[in-house]
C-alpha cells in the first residue's frame, strides 16, 4: 500500500503525541528497528566467544559452533546444508547466528524456546555435534583458563548451565544494526533510493510484510510453507524434515509449518529456506510469491522488492557484512 | 556428690534448651509470615494478569488491521514466563506447592497458558495469511474488472454478468470475514463455481487472474473459520480465571497465616511473661545466695585474716627465741672462753705472783748489800788514798817500786773510779727489777684477782704498758695523755686485760713505720670514765668492723691470734656495765674508746 498523505498526516500527530514509536511505525509500519546491543556481563560474553569458537563441544573435536555459523559469512556457511560431526549433511540447511536472539523461537521448527536450550539441541543431536554434555564439561572443566574464566565469570565450576549460558550470552550479543532500512526507520529517509522505497511499498503491497514483521521482519511466528500451492510436491523428495513443526508436535495441523525466518542480511545467507533450495533472492522470492501469496508479480515489483531486501544488510564490529 | 553435680548441670542446661526452642519455635511461628512474599506473589499474580489482558488485547488488534506487527503479541509470552518462573521461587520457598489444591492450581494454570500460546501460535499463521488475502481481494477483483472493461468485442450483458458475480463473490467473501456464518460460506462456493464457468467463457488470459482470485477467496473461506474458532478457543482458555484462583488462594492463605500468627502471638506473648516471671524468681533466688556466699565469704576472710596473724606473731616469736638461743649459745661459748681465758690468766697471774714474792726477798737484801757496798767501798776508797799517799815513805825503793808497777799494771785507778760506777748500776737495775716485781704483781692482783675493788686505773694502765713494753718498743712510741680519773670500781685486773688487748693490737696494727700509740684518759661525767687507745696503724676495713667483737674473728695469720681478744675486752667490758666502741679508718688509724661506769649497780654483780 503506497503511503498516502491523509495517512501521512494522520502520522504526524502521531509523531506530536508518541515521538519516536510515532515515527517507527508512520515510517516502517509494522517495522522497527534493531534496539542496541545489549551491555552483558563482559566476562560471560568472552568465555562465551570462546566456546563458540571451541571445537570440542562436539564428539570428535571437529566442529565448533562458529564452524557452521561463520561470522564472516553472514552467521551461516553458505552451504544448502552444512555438514556434521560425521561428515554427512544435516537435515536442514543452517539459520544465520545473526540476530538469533530476536527470533521468538530457535529452529526451522522452532524447537527451542531460548538460545540455552538451542545449545543444549545442537551440542547433544547425532550428527549435528553428537557430543555429550557430561563430555563436554569435563572437557572444559579439564581446562585451567575456562576453570578460571568461569570462576570469575560465574563464581562457580564449569556446568552445562554456566555452559549454555555463556554461549546464549554471547549470541545475545550478536546483533547487526545500522542497515541501511534501519537507518531510514531511525528518520535518515534519504538514505534509501526511490527505487529501494517503492521496493518496500511493494513488499508491503504483496503481503510479504503478513508474515515478514516485527523487529527482526519475521522470526516471530510459525507458518506453513505452502499456503497456495503444494511446494513439496513440486520439488519432490520429500524428505523428513519437510515436514517441519509436525516433527516436534505430531499435530496434523503442523505439517510443513516452519518458523518465518528473518529477513534481515538476506542477501548475505544464501542459499534459502529449510532446505537450502533456493540459491538466489531471485529464486527465493519467486517461491514466496507462488507459495506463500499466492501472486504472480510484475518483473519490476520482483526487482524492486530485491533492491529492497538488499537494504536489510546490518553491521557487525563496524563492518557491513 | 561430682555425679548429682553433673546431673544437675545437665538437667539445667536441658530445661534451658528446651526453654529456648519453645521461645524460638513460638517466635518463628508467629513471625508476620514473610508478608514481603505474600505482596510479591499477589504483585506477581497481578503482573501475569495484566500481561494476559495485553495478550488479549493484541489479539483483538492482530484480528482487525492489516500489515500488523506480531511483535506484541511475543513479548506477553515471554514476560508471563518470566514471571511465573520469579512467581514460583517465590512459591518454592513459601511451601505452598506441597499441597494438592496448590499444585492442581498451578497446573491448572500452566495448562492453561500453554494452551493459549499454542492457539495463539496458530491463530497469528492463520490470521497473518487470512489478512493478507483479504487485504488483497478488492485489488484481485479490481484487477478482473478493469481487464473485463478493456475486453470490446464481447458481449456486453455476458461482461456485465461476469462482472457482477465477481463483485458479488467479492462482497460475499469480504462480508464472510465479517459474519461467518454457513450461508455465507455456502453463497461463496456458489459463487466460485459461477466464476469458475466464467473462467471458461473468458479469453486465456483471464484464467491465472480468475485462478488468483478463486485461490485467495478459497483461503479466505478456509482461514476464517479456522481464525474464529481459534479466537473462540483462545476466548473460553480460563487463564484469568485460574490466576484469579491463585491471588484468592494466595489471600486465603495469608488471612489463614494470620491467623495462626495472631494465636502464636498470644502464645508467645504468654510464654514470655512465663519465662520473665521465672527469670525474675530466679534473679531474686540468685541475689539471695550472692548475699549469703559474700557473707560467708567475708567471714572466711576474716578467719583467715586471723589465721594468718597468729602465724605471723607465732613465727615472729618462733624467731625471736630462736635468736634468743643463738645469742644464749654465743655467750655461753663467749664465758666458756673468757673462763679459759681467765683461769689461764688467774694461774698464770698467781705463778707470777708468787715468782714476785719469792724474787722479792733476793732483790730486797741484794738492794741492801749494794748499798752497804757502796758506803763500804767509800770508806775502801779512802784507805787506798791513804795508802798511795803513804807509798813515797816507804824505805826500800823496789818495795816502792813493785807497789808503782802493780798498781799501774791493775790499773787502780780506773778500777777506783769504775767501781762505784757500777754499784750505782747494779743499784739502779735491782731497783727496776723490784719495779717490774711490783708491776707484776700489779697486774695480776692474785691476791684479790675476782674480788670488785676501788682501783686506780692510772696505776693499771702504767703496769699493763710495763709489761707490754718488749712488745712496744720496737714498734711504736708510747704517748699518754691522762685526765685526773676518781677511782673506779671494777675488777683491775681484767681492766688491765683489756688495755693489754688494745694496746697489742695496736702495736700489731703499725706496719713497717714506727707509729704513735696514744693512750688517753678522762671522765665523761662524775660517774663515768673514759679509756682511748688510738694509733695511727693501718686501719680496719668497714667490712671487718662490724666483726671485731665477734668471738675467733682474727685477721692475723694462723697460730698467731685466738681471735677471742676483742670478744674477751667486748664480754669485761659488759660484765662492767660499760661500753667499748671503735672508731677506724683505712690507712689513718683506729680507735678504741672503752667507757665505764665508775659505780657499779651492786645489785647487778652480784
Amino acid at each position: 500500500m503506497p503511503i498516502h498523505p491523509p495517512f501521512r498526516t494522520c502520522a504526524g500527530v502521531l509523531l506530536l503525541l508518541v515521538p519516536s514509536i510515532g515515527l517507527a511505525q508512520a515510517i516502517g509500519g509494522p517495522l522497527t528497528p534493531l534496539p542496541a546491543v545489549p551491555a552483558l556481563a563482559p566476562e560471560r560474553v568472552e568465555l562465551g566467544r570462546k566456546l563458540f569458537n571451541d571445537p570440542r563441544l562436539s564428539s570428535n573435536a571437529s566442529l565448533a559452533c562458529a564452524s557452521c555459523h561463520r561470522l564472516d559469512q553472514g552467521g551461516a556457511d553458505g552451504q544448502v546444508r552444512s555438514l556434521g560431526v560425521d561428515g554427512k549433511p544435516l537435515p536442514v540447511n543452517t539459520p544465520s547466528v545473526f540476530n538469533a536472539s530476536l527470533n521468538f523461537r530457535q529452529f526451522w521448527d522452532g524447537r527451542a524456546q531460548t538460545l540455552e536450550e538451542q545449545a543444549h539441541l545442537v551440542v547433544q543431536r547425532p550428527g549435528e555435534m553428537g557430543s555429550d554434555w557430561q563430555v563436554v564439561v569435563q572437557r572444559i572443566a579439564a581446562d585451567p583458563s575456562y576453570r578460571a574464566g568461569f570462576a570469575k565469570a560465574y563464581g562457580k565450576a564449569v556446568d552445562e548451565h554456566t555452559l549454555q549460558d555463556a554461549l546464549a550470552t554471547f549470541q545475545r550479543t550478536l546483533l547487526t544494526p545500522d542497515s541501511r532500512f534501519d537507518r531510514y526507520l531511525q528518520g535518515d529517509t534519504e538514505i534509501l533510493s526511490k527505487d529501494e522505497k517503492y521496493g518496500y511499498a511493494r513488499f508491503q503491497e504483496y503481503g510479504c510484510i503478513a508474515c515478514h514483521q516485527g523487529v527482526n521482519i519475521g522470526g516471530n511466528m510459525l507458518q506453513k510453507f505452502g499456503v497456495l500451492g503444494d511446494f513439496f510436491a513440486d520439488r519432490g523428495n520429500p524428505t523428513p524434515a519437510d515436514l517441519g513443526r509436525f516433527n516436534v508436535t505430531g499435530d496434523e495441523e503442523d505439517r510443513h509449518v516452519f518458523k518465518v525466518p528473518s529477513l534481515r542480511n538476506v542477501a548475505v545467507t544464501a542459499p534459502y529456506f529449510h532446505d537450502g533450495s533456493a540459491p538466489t533472492l531471485e529464486a527465493a522470492v519467486d517461491v514466496m510469491f507462488r507459495y506463500q501469496l499466492g501472486r504472480t508479480p510484475s518483473t519490476d515489483d520482483k526487482a524492486l522488492i530485491i533492491q529492497f531486501l538488499k537494504t536489510l544488510t546490518g553491521e557487525w564490529e563496524g563492518k557491513p557484512l | 556428690m561430682r555425679l548429682t553435680r553433673r546431673r544437675s548441670l545437665l538437667l539445667l542446661t536441658t530445661s534451658a534448651v528446651l526453654l529456648a526452642s519453645v521461645l524460638v519455635y513460638l517466635y518463628l511461628m508467629s513471625k508476620a509470615d514473610e508478608s514481603g512474599t505474600y505482596t510479591q506473589a499477589r504483585d506477581l499474580i497481578r503482573q501475569i494478569k495484566q500481561n494476559d489482558s495485553q495478550w488479549e488485547n493484541e489479539i483483538l488488534k492482530a484480528r482487525t488491521s492489516i500489515n500488523y506487527n506480531y511483535d506484541p503479541l511475543v513479548w506477553p509470552v515471554v514476560e508471563m514466563k518470566r514471571l511465573w518462573r520469579a512467581f514460583e521461587s517465590i512459591e518454592t520457598r513459601n511451601q505452598h506447592g506441597n499441597s494438592p489444591a496448590w499444585r492442581q492450581a498451578y497446573a491448572d494454570y500452566q495448562q492453561a497458558f500453554e494452551e493459549k500460546t499454542n492457539y495463539v501460535e496458530r491463530f497469528k499463521s492463520h490470521n497473518a495469511v487470512l489478512r493478507n488475502s483479504l487485504a488483497f481481494l478488492p485489488a484481485a477483483a479490481d484487477g478482473i474488472q478493469a481487464q473485463l472493461g478493456q475486453l470490446a468485442d464481447a458481449d456486453a450483458l455476458r461482461l456485465h454478468n461476469i462482472s457482477t458475480d465477481t463483485y458479488d463473490l467479492m462482497l460475499s467473501s469480504l462480508e464472510f470475514a465479517q459474519m461467518t456464518t454457513d450461508d455465507k460460506a455456502a453463497d461463496i462456493l456458489v459463487g466460485l463455481n459461477k466464476l469458475a464457468v466464467n473462467k471458461e467463457r473468458l479469453p486465456l488470459e483471464f484464467h491465472a487472474p480468475i485462478d488468483t482470485l478463486s485461490n485467495h477467496i478459497a483461503l479466505i473461506l478456509r482461514e476464517q473459520p479456522k481464525v474464529n474458532q481459534l479466537l473462540e478457543q483462545i476466548g473460553a482458555l480460563p487463564v484469568a480465571a485460574h490466576l484469579d484462583a491463585i491471588a484468592m488462594m494466595l489471600d486465603r492463605d495469608e488471612r489463614t497465616a494470620l491467623l495462626v500468627n495472631q494465636r502464636y502471638h498470644f502464645y508467645l506473648l504468654v510464654f514470655s511473661t512465663l519465662l520473665v516471671l521465672l527469670l525474675l524468681y530466679m534473679a531474686v533466688w540468685l541475689l539471695r545466695s550472692f548475699g549469703e556466699i559474700n557473707r560467708v565469704n567475708r567471714a572466711l576472710v576474716v578467719a583467715n585474716d586471723e589465721l594468718e596473724q597468729r602465724v605471723a606473731r607465732r613465727t615472729q616469736a618462733l624467731t625471736q627465741a630462736s635468736a634468743a638461743l643463738q645469742r644464749e649459745i654465743d655467750e655461753r661459748k663467749l664465758l666458756e672462753s673468757q673462763l679459759v681465758q681467765s683461769e689461764k690468766l688467774a694461774s698464770l697471774g698467781q705463778l707470777a705472783a708468787g715468782i714476785a714474792h719469792e724474787v722479792n726477798n733476793p732483790i730486797g737484801f741484794v738492794s741492801s748489800n749494794l748499798g752497804a757496798l757502796g758506803s763500804y767501798f767509800a770508806r775502801l776508797q779512802d784507805m787506798l788514798k791513804a795508802y798511795r799517799d803513804a807509798e813515797p815513805a816507804i824505805g826500800p825503793a823496789t818495795l816502792q817500786a813493785s807497789l808503782v808497777k802493780l798498781r799501774s799494771e791493775m790499773e787502780l785507778a780506773y778500777i777506783l773510779d769504775d767501781i762505784p760506777l757500777l754499784i750505782s748500776e747494779s743499784k739502779d737495775g735491782i731497783s727496776r727489777v723490784g719495779q717490774i716485781v711490783r708491776d707484776l704483781k700489779d697486774f695480776s692482783r692474785v691476791d684479790s684477782s675476782q674480788d670488785w675493788q676501788w682501783a686506780n686505773l692510772h696505776q693499771g694502765i702504767d703496769s699493763t704498758l710495763n709489761i707490754a713494753a718488749s712488745e712496744l718498743k720496737y714498734k711504736a712510741d708510747l704517748v699518754k695523755q691522762y685526765g685526773v680519773l676518781p677511782e673506779v670500781e671494777c675488777l683491775p685486773s681484767q681492766i688491765n686485760q683489756v688495755i693489754m688487748n688494745l694496746v697489742v693490737n695496736a702495736a700489731h696494727a703499725m706496719g713497717t713505720e714506727r707509729g704513735t700509740i696514744t693512750v688517753r684518759t678522762g671522765c665523761a661525767n662524775d660517774d663515768k670514765v673514759w679509756i682511748e687507745v688510738a694509733d695511727n696503724g693501718c686501719g680496719i676495713p668497714a667490712q671487718s668492723l662490724q666483726k671485731i667483737f665477734d668471738p675467733f674473728y682474727t685477721t692475723k695469720p694462723v697460730g698467731q691470734g685466738t681471735g677471742l681478744g676483742l670478744s674477751l675486752s667486748y664480754g669485761i667490758i659488759k660484765r662492767h656495765c660499760g661500753e667499748i666502741h671503735v672508731h677506724s679508718e683505712v690507712g689513718v688509724g683506729t680507735t678504741f674508746r672503752v667507757e665505764l661506769p665508775v659505780r657499779q649497780a651492786q645489785a647487778a654483780i652480784r
